[in-house]
């Protein structure tokens, strides 16, 4: 008797279904995930609206439009005023920061003065509505 | 003469490595990118270098550029959102502090950020974090 010798192919599984699930899942998460990381700025929410500040233990920083700025009243740049904020915090390691910015100020504006300000002064500095000098 | 037989080739064989990297790629969206659910309106998140990194899963209030706003998937007028923010804080324990991610348009304007502010402050916030990200 003669013994049939098994055949050598394979019977494979299509991979046809496999790679076009494969690939539609790919498409789907591609689209769906998002890689954008995003940070913050913590900011001290004030209860009252008006503020009384004294200029001796309070810096007020005033942010107008067209990158106008002012501390405690004096015009100056953006840089001068880091650098007095530095100064009055090396003496003072608590001294409030006050931001009042023009009312029609657009936030990325606000932001390029919190950030500097915040990184000097850390939660001292706050933002101010209306304030009595 | 005698020509050589050409080796035949499976019928995959050739986009073997095609799927290879397509599972790598599909791998590598699966582990690294995060889902996300749209904002209810368009907002351009202002820009910053700041390292202090957001986390997702916090109340977010988004804020348009035109100062409307709108927390999960509806709008809240300022009176809504509050009476929303005290009942959230009450829902809390009594022992955390309900924190707050304010993600605003780069557009909207200052006064209306210092509103929402007062607002807050009115329910029992005492910070917020405004949403940026890096350049």
């Amino acid at each position: 008797m003669q013994i049939s010798s098994p055949s050598p192919k394979r019977n494979l599984i299509s991979l046809t279904p496999l790679i076009d699930i494969v690939f539609i899942l790919l498409v789907f998460f591609m689209l769906a995930s998002s890689f954008i990381e995003w940070q913050f700025i913590e900011l001290g929410v004030s209860e009252s609206e008006t503020l009384t500040v004294d200029q001796n233990h309070h810096s007020l920083v005033y942010v107008g439009l067209e990158q106008k700025y002012q501390l405690n009243g004096t015009s100056m740049q953006l840089d001068e005023i880091v650098m007095n904020v530095r100064e009055k915090i090396r003496n003072d390691l608590n001294h409030p920061v006050l931001v009042q910015p023009e009312d029609t100020l657009p936030l990325q504006q606000l932001l390029t003065v919190l950030e500097p300000l915040k990184a000097i002064a850390g939660n001292n500095v706050s933002l101010a509505t209306q304030v009595e000098q | 003469m005698q020509i050589p037989e050409e080796h035949k080739q499976q019928p995959f064989e050739n986009i073997l490595p095609l799927v290879n990297v397509v599972f790598l790629l599909l791998i590598f969206f699966m582990l690294a990118g995060a889902f996300s659910k749209p904002d209810f309106y368009k907002i351009d998140v202002p820009y910053a270098n700041n390292n202090e990194v957001a986390d997702r899963k916090e109340l977010t209030v988004v804020m348009n550029a035109a100062g409307e706003l709108a927390v999960d998937d509806r709008p809240y007028t300022d009176a809504e959102l509050k009476k929303h923010l005290l009942a959230q804080g009450e829902r809390a324990d009594s022992g955390s502090i309900l924190k707050i991610q304010l993600k605003a348009d780069a557009r909207a304007e200052s006064k209306r950020l210092l509103a929402i502010m007062g607002l807050l402050a009115e329910a029992n916030i005492d910070s917020v974090r405004l949403i940026t990200q890096t350049q």
